[in-house]
């Protein structure tokens, strides 16, 4: 580290980071950082292109697992404290991490219910008057100006109060003025005992904005100094400089021999202990209590978790009624492939009933995959992905959330396309063993859909890997749902009738709770 | 380098495991050749076939001999994607990846074995029965498994879908299978029950057939064993490679 070494923050600190290491693949992004914020301090993270700025913030923030060391909130072990510690913190990146087709008020209200606040109108009026977006509230993001997206990223960051802000470059895109406010902010909010930590590319804002300035440089923090001792022109010297004067600390660490580097993936390595900073537990605690005045759900457990199933499911359903994206595909795709369908086989033999059954899980399976692939890919696309997984939401919630709006999609399409089908096939569709079969095979081809969908969000080309992975898994059901529906529709009373409805129902059961178990892990180093 | 020290060298290399290896590639070759002299000369032909059907019925040893193997195969990519998911251990996807791509091969010859005897017994290649389509469903399930891993850049997200993708894959089968049996079949049942309606079946094993049935599983078994390992370290090579390369660039 740089020989002038900043004096430790009096107040206890709320983000300590310890010989953090992280690879992506065998390339060593972060190579052992240290690092302490206070209460109220502000730091700046500077770095080329490529220096770790950003894997180091999605480190603190939980988005990213790292290989060795810890990082630790208001005293508590980010891995060990679970998705509640997530409340403390608030992220701007350089993406928006907002739903485009959400407007103002609604982007806030649903990260409101995702980190389970109170009564929150009157706190978001405040915010949004705060960086000027009151007059806009009721406009689709996607109409906002970058700067605009930026400012209301920003009031999504501190609309549930964290101590912790963690800023990725939050000045991109700003104007002037905009920059300004930013400032403005970041000043009140460390004067209210925040710990922030932004990252920029602009030297003067990074003195002038914080108190200490870090620069990161190949994967560790090469210089650490106060902000007050530093001028424009130092600055540039040291982030130039290749090599600083003597090899510091942080680089000590840094350079790992060969055969650390190697056995960094050994079950061996993976932790390396806690941090004893020398503050008590109740001190973390009343940091962390006095820095979120805003008022939260008192009540937790299974309401919560319902509460944040249905807020999803229903942006979801709101998010589609704007778009017109998903519905309208699938439906009329559906209507389309039964058209085809009819084209294709001579109605008027009495045996083409007999197709009936192929037709509507055909159709069923076939635009399913059209909206399935739009579950995760559009909020993949957009960033909001990030920020849901930022909120202290159970994975599971977000799981049952996007089943409950796909089963809802699939169904509104199949009340469209049955009516067609109905008509051109003359077969009296709407029978109670009918629709229950397309009930539980919905359900279940739904559950494990989700799934994949979720696992291919990531991918390349998912909207062909989709239908490859999913329809072969789905052979059962699909077996079970024609077998039963050709059975009912010809009125044979069949003494398979119980096997295939129960097919169907261990199908959704079994896969609904394995996808949910295992739904955590896809998730764990988005 | 003379020739001694190059020789003297590979021996070295070949010592510990190598050893092993070398002699289970040695007794699988061994074994595959019994097999097939076995299948072909030594088992005594179906009494109640005759003709191209009877020739044909010899096939059933290599048919039976890759089921097993593939069984194994997904068997063991079942048991790698747990284990990897639970120690996060590369070794294990590794692992998974080379026995999906062995249970696909063998998968494949049951595929190609069957449509051969079903040629003259069946007076078909193939036909929509629904053990034959069970088991085309379950070698694609396994193909978009790899189809998968080739669609994702980062090599651990890359192990961790497909280890997910591979578990309930596996659980998969056990139902498309029960949900196949439901229906009628005419494929015949030689181990574990009958198939009252079964085509080209033949009765009763005798002493010949059941030794060249058991020597036939026994080579297939080990034939997957050596693939997969030797895939395996191929796989830990190309990793290696590629962690060469990212140092490099």
């Amino acid at each position: 580290m740089d020989g002038s070494a900043v004096e430790v923050a009096a107040a206890p600190p709320l983000i300590v980071v310890s010989d953090l290491r992280k690879r992506y693949g065998r390339r060593p992004i972060l190579r052992g950082v240290d690092l302490s914020i206070g209460a109220g301090q502000v730091v700046a993270l500077l770095g080329a292109n490529g220096a770790g700025k950003t894997t180091l913030m999605r480190s603190i923030a939980g988005l990213s697992k790292p290989d060795r060391g810890e990082v630790r909130l208001g005293g508590a072990g980010l891995q060990s404290a679970g998705h509640e510690l997530r409340r403390y913190v608030g992220v701007v990146s350089h993406a928006p991490l907002l739903y485009e087709s959400l407007n103002g008020l609604e982007n806030l209200r649903f990260f409101a219910k995702m980190y389970d606040m109170q009564g929150p109108d009157e706190r978001i009026e405040a915010l949004l008057r705060e960086v000027d977006l009151w007059p806009r509230r009721h406009d689709l993001v996607r109409t906002y100006s970058r700067g605009m997206v930026q400012r209301l990223a920003i009031a999504r960051a501190i609309l549930h109060d964290p101590p912790v802000l963690l800023l990725d470059e939050p000045d991109t895109g700003l104007d002037e003025p905009s920059a300004q406010m930013l400032h403005e902010l970041i000043q009140h909010l460390a004067a209210s005992d925040r710990a922030i930590l932004f990252t920029t590319h602009h030297f003067g804002r990074a003195l002038a904005w914080s108190d200490e300035v870090c620069l990161l440089r190949d994967g560790a923090i090469a210089v650490q100094r106060s902000a007050s001792e530093l001028t424009l022109a130092e600055l540039r010297t040291l982030y130039v400089a290749k090599e600083p004067s003597e090899p510091t600390a942080a680089e000590n660490k840094s350079s790992v021999s060969a055969a650390d580097e190697t056995d960094i993936f050994s079950p061996d390595h993976v932790d390396a202990g806690t941090v004893d900073a020398g503050y008590t537990d109740d001190e973390y605690e009343n940091v962390a209590l006095a820095a979120v005045p805003v008022r939260m759900a008192t009540e937790g457990g299974v309401a919560a978790f319902w509460r944040k199933v249905w807020a999803v499911a229903s942006k979801d359903v709101r998010t589609e009624l704007r778009t017109k994206e998903v519905l309208g595909t699938m439906a009329v795709f559906g209507v389309l492939a039964v058209l085809i369908f009819g084209l294709a086989f001579d109605l008027r033999v009495p045996q083409a009933t007999m197709v009936v059954p192929g037709v509507i899980w055909v159709v069923l399976l076939f635009t399913g995959v059209l909206g399935l692939n739009r579950s995760f890919g559009s909020e993949v696309d957009q960033g909001s992905m990030t920020s849901l997984l930022m909120a202290p939401v159970q994975r599971g919630a977000i799981f049952c959330g996007k089943v409950l709006s796909g089963w809802l999609f699939i169904w509104v399409t199949l009340l469209l396309v049955l009516p067609v089908v109905l008509v051109i096939f003359d077969t009296s569709l709407f029978q109670p063993w009918v629709l229950l079969a397309l009930l539980l095979g919905s359900f279940g081809y739904v559950v494990v859909g989700t799934l994949f969908a979720a696992l291919t969000a990531n991918s390349r080309a998912r909207e062909t890997l989709l239908p490859i992975l999913l329809l072969p898994v789905l052979v059962p059901l699909f077996v079970a749902g024609l077998s039963l529906t050709g059975n009912v529709l010809d009125g044979r009373a069949d003494s398979n009738l119980g096997s295939w409805f129960s097919i169907l129902a261990a199908y959704g059961l079994f896969f609904g709770l394995l996808s949910f178990a295992v739904f955590d892990l896809i998730w764990e180093d988005s | 380098m003379s020739s001694s020290t190059a020789n003297q060298s590979l021996l070295a290399g070949i010592g510990g495991w190598g050893w092993a290896q070398l002699l289970l590639n040695a007794t699988t070759v061994l074994a595959m050749g019994v097999v097939i002299w076995a299948s072909l000369l030594y088992a005594k032909p179906a009494t109640n076939l005759a003709g191209a059907e009877q020739f044909a019925q010899r096939i059933f040893y290599i048919h039976l001999g890759c089921a097993f193997a593939a069984l194994g195969a997904f068997l063991m990519s079942l048991i790698g994607s747990i284990a990897y998911l639970i120690t996060r251990n590369l070794d294990w996807d590794r692992a998974t990846q080379a026995s999906v791509e062995g249970g696909i091969i063998f998968g494949a010859g049951i595929t190609i074995s069957g449509a051969i005897w079903a040629r003259p017994t069946w007076n078909t290649y193939w036909t929509w029965d629904p053990r034959l389509t069970t088991a085309l469903i379950t070698v694609l399930i396994y193909v978009a498994y790899l189809l998968f891993r080739n669609g994702i850049d980062n090599r651990e997200q890359r192990a961790r879908f497909g280890s997910i993708y591979a578990l309930v894959a596996f659980l998969t089968i056990p139902l498309t299978y029960e949900s196949a049996r439901i229906f009628r079949s005419i494929h015949p049942i030689i181990w574990d029950g009958s198939n009252s309606e079964a085509e080209g079946g033949f009765e009763g094993i005798g002493a010949t057939m059941g030794q060249t049935l058991t020597v036939a599983l026994i080579g297939f078994c080990l034939l997957f064993s050596a693939l997969m390992i030797m895939r395996w370290q191929q796989l830990r090579l190309e990793d290696q490679v590629e962690g060469l390369r990212e140092r490099l660039y």
